[in-house]
This record gives C-alpha cells, structure tokens and sequence, in this order.
C-alpha cells in the first residue's frame, strides 16, 4: 500500500495559497504528535480571524465522523440527544479525509470525529477548527476475513500469498496511513521486505474510499481479507478478525474536533463533553474501542500514525 | 427576435438567460479554476496519465462491443415487428435513468464472486469484478442504450421505398444494407457511436462499485478526480478539465453529423 502523506510533494504544486503551506508545515508537524486536550472549542485557533459562519436557529447539531464508527455513532448521538434533551444530531459516516474535504470546501460541521490526527491538524493549520482536537477512543488494526476464515490467514505475513483478494483504501484515508505502518513493519521481519511488499501490493484488488466500504467488500466476498480496524470484524457475524500482537500492530486514536464551520458550536462543546463521560465511554467500551490515552493509566500520547503502540 | 419585445418577452429571455448562466458557471468555474491556479501542470503526471491511458483504451474497446451488441438490436427495434417489443425498447433505455449505483450493484450480484454467474464464470476462469475487463462490461452496459437509440432512429429514418426499388432492380438484402440503409444511417450510426464513447469515458458511478479503484488497473479518469478529491485538488481539476473537454468535443462533433436530433 502506498502512502501519500498529505504534505508530501503532491500538495505542493497547488501551494498559491498561505493556509495550504500552513497545512504542510502543521501536517509535518502532526507526524511528531498533534497537543490534545487543551480547552477544546473555545475559539478559533491562533492567528485565525474570528469565524464568519454564522450560527443556525436551534436545530440539531451535524457530526461528521470516521466510518469506522458507524455501528456505535446512533446509540452515542442517541445518548447525547437524551442526556441533553436536545434533538438527535444529524450524522454523517466516511473517511475522515473526505470529510476534512468537505469541510474545507465550507460544509457545515459541529463536530468532526476522525480516525487519525492528520486532516485535523491540516484543518486546524487553514483555521477551520474551534479549539483542538481531542483524543475520544483508541483502538489498533486487525486482519479482517469472512467468518470462518476459509483462506486460512494467520498473520499479517499471509497477506503476500500469490492470489488472495485484499482490498485496501485510497491514499489520504486514515486507515491507510495506519494500514502503512503494519504493513512496513511486517515487512522488516522479512527476508525480502520490498518482494514482500511488492507481493501484497499485487494482491490488492482495489482502493476503496473509507474503512466501511472496504469492510463491505469483505462481506460481500468480494475481498478474502483486508486490514481493518479491529472494531470492524465486531458485530457482524459474516466477519471474522484476526488479531495482529501488539508489537506488529499500531496504535490508532480517533480524535474529535469542533470545525468552524459550524453554526452550533456550543452543541458541539457539549457533544466532545459527552464523549469523555461514563456513557459515552461505556457505547464505545461495549463496541471495542479502548479508552483514549490520559483516561486510562496510558502514555502521553503520540498520535502520529506511525507512532510505536 | 420581435423589433418590439413586449414585456412578457423579456421576461422569457431574462428566465432562459438564467437558465444559461446556471448550466455555464460550474463549467466555467472549472476551466477558470483550472487554467487559474495552474492545475493543468498536473495533467503531465504520471497517475492522471496512466488514468487517462486507462480510460481510452477501456472505452475504445468498448465500442467494438457496443456497436457488436448494438447494431443487430437496433435492426430488429427499427424494423422488425415482434411481441414484447415495447418491453425490449424499455429495456434498452433503462440504463439511461438507471443511477450508475444501481448499475454497478446489479452487475457485482450477477457477475460477482457471490453473484448469480459468479461461480461459473470464475469455474470457466473468469473473474470479473475489480478487473480492467470489469470497466469494459460496466462501460458497454451504460452506452450501450445511446448507440442502439441512435442507430435505431437513423436506420428508421431511411426512405423504405428506396430500399424497395433496389430489391425490384436484383439487389439481395446484404446489398440493400450495405449499399442504402447503411450509408443513409451513418451519420445517425456516427452520432450514436460518439455519444456511446462520451457516455463510457465519463462512466463513474457503476465502475466504482463493481470494478473497485485501483491505480493503473481500474481506476479510470473519473475516479481519479474522485480519489483526488482527498489527495490533491489541483490533480482532480487536471483531470475533471480533460473530461470536461472530451464531453464538449463530442457534442461538438455530434452537431456536425446533422443528426443533432437525436440530442
């Protein structure tokens, strides 16, 4: 799978603009850890100008999340709406990289939940984000097969075996870049780590848009296997996970963030709240996602996608 | 044009003068944007020109199945008289309104590794989805309808008492079609055949879903501006121009083959 970081010399080209080279410096930046946790939604960030959107009248908050949360997002949003009396958010699923598309092109958003810190800090260098990101959950990878595991895959090293169907994502997913890192790390426990790459690199069948879709491919049988996040293979009975140890895996937070360019900030504010309290953690504990560093006796966390669990 | 326009009058021109500008600004905010920022720079570039390759060489044999599929049933809705010809003519023109989605849905549960022919097919050793073949299935299935109504419509169009009058002089039907009905339905067949190619070349929508995008195998142009979308945007505009280019040289070249009619 080939990584396009998005500082890399594909963005460069379009760079007439300040805030893209901001985004490069800040997404550079991302790769040694994005600062989580401090005072989320209070304002925009430093040296932005004031957001110009203007607040709705009173309807429901909008969330934007990663895919990956697509089976929890209606009991959390579910559980926010009750705990707070309000109207249940409206929600949209996909890769945390279309969404930071859509934001950038000026799609509202109150809360953004993504699986990685990359398009969050390449939003918060274009002043797109109220406050920082916080980290909400953790979770790491899994090879994801059909139920019963008729390939017989065992570990990330199978992946090269001549003539399975592995679907990937596009290059800018979150799970792309995390898929990346396992994939390089397995490699380096080969004998020929580029013919090994090179060797699941011919067995992937496509590049999909999100985690989900590549989740669906699964389940169609369309893919004897991908790497997924290890959530993915939960809750569904046509899929089976294989678990990746923990030295061969990565670590993945997802992060939320209050986009400016919504008219319901102080929902969002509330929504992030919500996130870190005791029902909110119990949805995503009972999903299989980990508490997210700083709750939980964890490290300081280094949210880069590369970062050593 | 009235030399004294009445008030109604310029209403109905102020109303299509916006209906203009609605259609012509997302087209133009594309080209601006393109030459603009300098994103045309991006269409030397190996992934747009590998998307780009991919796309012609799909689609240009593509057409050979169309006209291949295409031509014998355009004869038999132009000429023949059968029961269930209203279906048939139904069927045809279900692609046209049909969302692509749909589309490619329908096409990975019947030629999909589960689908219906699925398990025969990949017995027989073929497996389409996620395959350049795959583009080309998906491709034929949604053109397919613009050369059949075309050449249909062309082969209708020609003058029965001609063909007569050379059946009565000795030709044999071969004759009679290679000789006036094909030539007098040509440029209808041309027209037919350039819309057909447009209609492929743009193909989005059923191509994603049933053959997956992959660089250099299956992701065509249109997918690239999609998959570019998250990576780089002036990428995506490079190649949304191209397209946006081939759709008006086509319509372009359709207008001269005086068979824009069937437009």
């Amino acid at each position: 799978m080939r990584l396009r970081g998005r500082g890399g010399p594909r963005r460069d080209r379009g760079g007439r603009r300040a805030w893209l080279a901001g985004a490069i410096l800040l997404a550079g930046i991302a790769g040694g850890g994005v600062t989580a946790g401090a005072d989320p939604g209070s304002g925009p960030g430093a040296g932005c100008p004031a957001s110009t959107f203007p607040p709705s009248a009173g309807g429901a908050p909008i969330v934007l999340a990663a895919s990956s949360l697509r089976d929890l997002l209606p009991a959390l949003m579910g559980g926010w709406a009750e705990a707070a009396g309000r109207p249940i958010p409206e929600s949209s699923l996909d890769s945390s990289g279309a969404h930071r598309a859509r934001i950038e092109a000026g799609a509202p958003a109150d809360l953004l939940i993504a699986a990685d810190g990359v398009d969050l800090a390449s939003l918060a260098a274009a002043c797109l984000l109220r406050g920082t990101p916080v980290p909400v959950a953790e979770s790491d990878l899994a090879i994801v097969v059909a139920a019963g595991n008729p390939e017989a895959i065992r570990s990330v090293a199978d992946l090269a075996r001549p003539g399975l169907r592995i679907v990937a994502t596009l290059p800018g997913v979150p799970l792309g870049r995390y898929a990346e890192t396992v994939l390089a790390r397995a490699a380096d426990g080969q004998a020929d780590p580029v013919a090994w790459r090179a060797a699941v690199e011919a067995n992937v069948i496509s590049r999909e848009e999100s985690a989900a879709t590549v989740r669906a491919r699964v389940v169609l049988g369309e893919a004897d296997a991908a790497l997924l996040y290890r959530t993915d293979a939960l809750g569904d009975p046509a899929l089976e996970g294989i678990a990746i140890p923990a030295d061969a895996n990565v670590r993945v937070v997802y992060l939320a963030a209050i986009p400016a360019t919504g008219g319901e900030p102080a929902l969002g504010g509330e929504l992030l709240a919500f996130l870190a309290a005791p029902e909110a953690r119990a949805i995503l504990a009972a999903a299989g996602f980990l508490p997210p560093p700083g709750t939980a006796a964890s490290p300081e966390p280094d949210l880069s996608p590369g970062a050593t669990p | 044009m009235s030399p004294r326009p009445g008030a109604g009058r310029v209403l109905l021109l102020l109303a299509a003068l916006m209906g203009i500008l609605f259609l012509a600004l997302p087209l133009l905010a594309l080209a601006i944007r393109a030459v603009g920022s300098g994103a045309l720079g991006e269409l030397g570039r190996g992934p747009i020109l590998q998307a780009l390759l991919l796309s012609l060489v799909t689609s240009a044999l593509a057409l050979p199945v169309v006209v291949l599929l295409g031509a014998p049933l355009a004869w038999l809705l132009a000429r023949g008289t059968f029961r269930g010809r209203a279906l048939v003519e139904t069927l045809v023109d279900l692609p046209l309104v049909l969302p692509p989605s749909v589309a490619g849905l329908a096409l990975l549960l019947a030629y999909g590794r589960r689908g219906i022919a699925g398990p025969t097919l990949e017995a027989a050793g073929i497996v389409l989805p996620f395959t350049t073949l795959a583009i080309i299935v998906v491709q034929v299935f949604v053109a397919l309808p613009f050369f059949v109504r075309a050449t249909r419509a062309g082969l209708a169009a020609v003058d029965r008492e001609l063909e007569e009058a050379a059946a009565i002089d000795g030709a044999d039907p071969a004759a009679v079609a290679r000789r006036i009905a094909l030539p007098l339905a040509a440029p209808a067949i041309a027209a037919g055949l350039l819309l057909a190619w447009a209609r492929a070349l743009g193909e989005f929508g059923a191509t994603i879903l049933f053959a997956g995008s992959l660089p250099g195998r299956t992701q065509t142009l249109p997918l690239l501006v999609y998959a570019e979308l998250q990576g780089s945007t002036d990428a995506a505009i490079a190649a949304a121009s191209i397209l946006l280019a081939a759709a008006l040289v086509v319509l372009l070249a359709v207008r001269t083959t005086r068979w824009r009619a069937i437009l």
